[in-house]
């Protein structure tokens, strides 16, 4: 992730720019932007937003979201390309090309791109994930020719900007991201390691998208230029500029500015074996912390199947309310937990469904584990009935209609939606498929994929406290 | 063949298309005609000066402000209770974070869990919690407004915490505070306010609470506490939506305009001024082995609203507030010595202050301290005219982006209630700081920014560096803090 940008804040606490900008362009976005205000009837939900879109003759896709509310505008780049595409040795490289993109180009330096969009206003930031690496930039929309200039610039005519000074420096701070987002955080390369778990080193998801430091060392500035001919071409990207803005006006500046930018070949495609597990996989780590946690994960189907979705919706009725069984038990019954945490991440080859209990100190996991096993088996006997699903429904459906009010959430969810589906706007699919589950669905996907005989089960453990993982969990990972 | 989608509202596609070959021939005309080295210079800024907040007070004390933002039928309700040492007694500090922890827990007369009704309704809540105070917050349709402060009203009224749900708090509560020692932000951030404030100052009272407060913490007096504090004569209700304000007016005053017996009396005084530090000191905190040590900066200014606090601003953004900032550059885009290094200004009750946290490799801390001293001390002699046009552009055109979604427009009117500013306050920000000089930035450099006000805390390492860290500060300047030492007690 990298971010360069304004930091003003002046409250108490606040959320900062770059936090702020993120949380709503990675928020994973179902989408809803009108709805009948006249009945809260679920029912009655419609999602329309206005766009335009088209293709240049360069092959980027193109959509056009006005969004008048406030003088703002946001041009967001997303490149099909990820950790999923990286090299053997070269792990993180996606994510370090992220943080180059941000140096200097051949006709501007990092600095002259800063300063221009702070004094207009903006900022810009980016990240990378598995599949795609995502740049927003944004700034008053009297700067919109500005940030398109800006934006189609590093498409165009990143060489020559980076040399190997540049690329040591980079890497220099990317380790420094490494050490601020894992090693100064507890629990979280633990949480990291799920992936490798659940997919194996083999599987394109299977290594962490920040890398390894190692790997991160040996990157060449060859394999930077190779990196940038193979996947940063408009054919391998969708744009999508948000905000205040004429879309005659706006479509003339793309074309002027983007169309300008050679077409690429086509990328190399991406073998991705199927992710299955065998077995129970039960892994122990000690870390320097004060309280066991137990995560446990299944691989799950590619995000927008109809499986994915269904499980979405597991994964809101295990987290929240009335539906929360399983924190009801374990925090307010039994209070060997202080919290469980259900996360359903998504991606275009292939999820991570998770459980994840915070146990209270010294609790040893085995029960816990237990307990998670029946609260899915319940699950199965005696699926949320109706209307508990409506109700889940109807409050996934309104947080992303708040998700993308900004032009930064809009811009996000337009662009993943086309590079998932090739459609900007996928909401009305999606309502209708998730309204048409059935109890009986959801205790179909629970018995099929959230399996207790294929599944991983990390225990993580203050040092010196083995004895509180799951039985049977061993220090390496390995079918049981 | 190309194909332009148009998609407006939905209503189907139009195709369009042109040949092949002089697709091609347009863009091979583009590429030639680009001039990439042209810069486009934007058009004059836009003015943009916050939203109309209207403000209307009921019978029985409390404060409603109403904005509406049209165009999406969206709701935020925030609740704002202000928690500062006049709501709040020492003796109190974490009351108001364990409130806004159970306020979702908390039951209503007939055995249902706020939190059930809540999930029956279809519409998000929360809680958060600030120095100055806490929200609880509703997000719905508009079509919810009704609903949405019927069961605030309930909850209001008639809500109450059970013992069960008290105990589990507290535990949680004391738990944290356990394990303060092994969370070297929390860490860090301990050690900076025991550096900038006396002791159990209200500008340092730790969201989380001490483990005196949290041990006396019962279900009576966290009641006690929530009668005072969510009084509705001392609360204030934020209304954010697409609908006019009659509308919303209307069903506030049906909901939320019942009779209540008289507020309690609040007992505690203003929290005194602070002084500001007359050396510059470095605190270190202990992590033996750590990789990376914990840099946090810090300095005493004036409260938001105070006639220095837009030079302070503009001073924020030239010394580490944005990515184009002096320390930024110097830190991380020339020598890569940190991931983030960003500063923001903060206000609290007696003071305000500008708080700047970074993290640096073990063997480049005494490095990047003795750059951000030295920074400090070139910004002393200098500080250029150019530097200062620009952080105020980028202040007054950055401004709008905190208004793009009526979240974004809720949390800014909850920080003027916080603050205790007018609600004319956004309206006059672009020219509160157009008119700030470069002899106001100098004299707040000076004021604020000196390198002798200056305080900072290390958590890291600290046996790898600390001699050289006492070289650089002089013995006096250096305090050694045990972890144990930092947990709130």
């Amino acid at each position: 992730m990298h971010s360069r940008g304004n930091g003003r804040s002046t409250v108490t606490n606040p959320i900062p720019m770059r936090t702020y900008r993120l949380s709503l362009i990675l928020l994973n976005a179902l989408a809803l932007l009108a709805v009948d205000v006249a009945a809260t009837n679920a029912q009655s939900v419609r999602f329309d937003p206005p766009y335009t879109r088209f293709r240049l003759a360069n092959g980027l896709e193109v959509a056009l979201a006005r969004m008048p509310d406030a003088p703002v505008v946001t041009v967001m780049t997303l490149y099909r390309v990820g950790s999923a595409h990286e090299r053997a040795g070269r792990s993180g490289f996606a994510h370090l090309f992220e943080h180059l993109l941000f140096n200097d180009t051949k006709h501007i330096t990092e600095l002259q791109r800063t300063n221009l969009l702070l004094e207009n206003g903006g900022g810009a930031n980016a990240s990378t994930n598995r599949d795609f690496t995502i740049f927003a930039t944004w700034a008053s929309s009297n700067a919109l020719e500005l940030v398109l200039y800006l934006d189609a610039e590093r498409m165009g005519n990143l060489l020559g900007g980076v040399t190997d000074r540049a690329l040591d420096l980079e890497k220099e701070v990317v380790r420094n991201e490494h050490r601020d987002r894992i090693g100064n955080v507890p629990y979280v390369a633990a949480q990291q390691s799920l992936y490798e778990l659940v997919f194996g080193r083999q599987h394109p998801y299977g290594r962490p998208t920040l890398g390894s430091m190692q790997d991160l060392s040996a990157a060449t500035v060859a394999d930077v230029e190779r990196f940038y001919r193979e996947y940063y071409t408009p054919t391998n990207a969708v744009l999508v500029v948000a905000g205040d803005i004429h879309l005659d006006s706006t479509r003339l500046l793309v074309e002027r500015w983007y169309g300008a930018v050679a077409p690429g070949a086509e990328p190399p495609p991406l073998a991705v074996p199927k992710a299955e597990l065998s077995g129970v996989v039960r892994v122990v780590r000690e870390e320097p912390v004060e309280l066991p946690r137990l995560y446990v994960s299944w691989p799950t189907p590619p995000d927008l199947t109809g499986t994915s979705i269904t499980l979405d919706v597991v994964e809101a009725l295990l987290s929240r309310g009335i539906a929360n069984r399983l924190r009801e038990r374990l925090v307010g019954e039994l209070r060997i937990a202080e919290d469980v945490i259900v996360t359903h991440e998504t991606a275009a080859h292939g999820g991570l469904f998770t459980i994840e209990v915070r146990a209270v100190a010294g609790q040893s996991l085995g029960p816990i584990d237990d307990e998670i096993r029946a609260a899915l088996a319940r699950m199965v006997e005696s699926p949320p009935n109706e209307a508990e699903l409506q109700r889940v429904n109807k409050s996934l459906e309104l947080g992303v209609l708040a998700q993308t009010e900004s032009t930064g959430g809009r811009a996000g969810y337009f662009a993943q939606n086309i590079l998932l589906t090739g459609r900007p706007n996928v909401f009305a699919e999606r309502v209708a498929l998730r309204r048409a589950l059935t109890p009986r669905d959801i205790s179909d996907a629970v018995f099929g994929f959230l399996r207790p005989d294929r599944r991983v089960v990390l225990s993580v453990v203050p040092s010196g406290r083995s004895a509180l993982a799951v039985p049977g969990s061993s220090r390496t990972s390995g079918a049981q | 063949m190309r194909t332009i989608l148009t998609g407006a509202f939905g209503a189907g596609v139009l195709l369009l298309s042109r040949s092949a070959p002089a697709l091609a021939q347009e863009a091979q005309n583009i590429r030639s005609t680009t001039c990439w080295s042209c810069i486009p210079v934007p058009a004059r800024g836009v003015n943009f000066g916050g939203p109309k907040i209207e403000e209307v007070m009921l019978r029985n004390g409390l404060r409603a402000l109403i904005v509406r933002r049209e165009g999406v039928p969206l709701l935020r309700v925030h609740v704002v209770a202000r928690t500062n040492s006049r709501m709040s007694a020492a003796d109190e500090v974490g009351y108001a974070g364990a409130l806004a922890t159970g306020l979702t827990s908390f039951v209503l007369p007939e055995g249902r869990a706020v939190s059930q009704a809540v999930e029956e309704l279809g519409i998000g809540v929360g809680t958060s919690i600030d120095r100055l105070g806490f929200r609880w917050y509703a997000n719905a349709t508009s079509a919810q407004l009704t609903p949405t402060l019927e069961l605030l009203a309930e909850f209001l009224q008639r809500g109450d915490v059970p013992d069960s749900v008290m105990l589990a708090i507290r535990e949680a509560r004391l738990a944290s505070l356990d394990r303060v020692t092994s969370q070297p932000n929390q860490l860090a951030l301990n050690a900076i306010n025991h550096l900038l404030y006396p002791a159990e100052h209200p500008d340092a009272w730790p969201t989380t609470g001490t483990r005196s407060s949290m041990a006396t913490l019962s279900r009576s007096r966290l009641t006690a506490y929530r009668n005072r504090v969510m009084h509705p004569s001392r609360l204030t209700v934020i209304v954010v939506s697409d609908l006019p304000r009659e509308t919303v007016e209307t069903a506030i005053e049906r909901s939320l305009g019942y009779e209540l017996a008289a507020a309690p009396a609040l007992s505690v005084s203003h929290a005194a001024p602070v002084a500001p530090p007359t050396r510059a000191r470095v605190a270190l905190v202990a992590r033996p082995g750590a990789a990376q040590s914990l840099v946090r900066v810090a300095a005493l200014g004036p409260r938001q609203g105070d006639p220095d606090w837009a030079a302070f601003e503009v001073l924020n953004v030239i010394f580490s507030g944005s990515s184009a900032a002096r320390l930024d550059q110097r830190l991380r885009a020339r020598a890569g010595l940190s991931y983030e290094v960003r500063s923001l200004v903060q206000s609290f009750e007696a003071s305000g202050r500008l708080y700047l946290p970074f993290s640096v490799e073990t063997r480049q801390t005494v490095r990047a301290v003795a750059e951000t001293l030295e920074e400090l001390d070139a910004m002393r002699r200098d500080i250029s005219l150019e530097e200062v046009e620009r952080a105020k552009r980028t202040l007054v055109r950055g401004f709008p982006d905190g208004f793009v979604s009526t979240f974004g427009v809720a949390l800014r009117v909850y920080e003027l209630v916080l603050q205790g500013l007018p609600m004319n306050y956004y309206g006059s920000y672009a020219s509160s700081i157009q008119s700030v000089t470069l002899a106001d930035v100098r004299a707040a450099m000076r004021k604020y920014l000196a390198v002798n006000r200056v305080q900072l805390a290390i958590v890291g390492d600290i046996a790898t560096y600390e001699h050289e860290i006492r070289a650089l500060v002089g013995r006096r300047g250096l305090v050694v803090l045990t972890p144990d030492s930092l947990v709130p007690r």
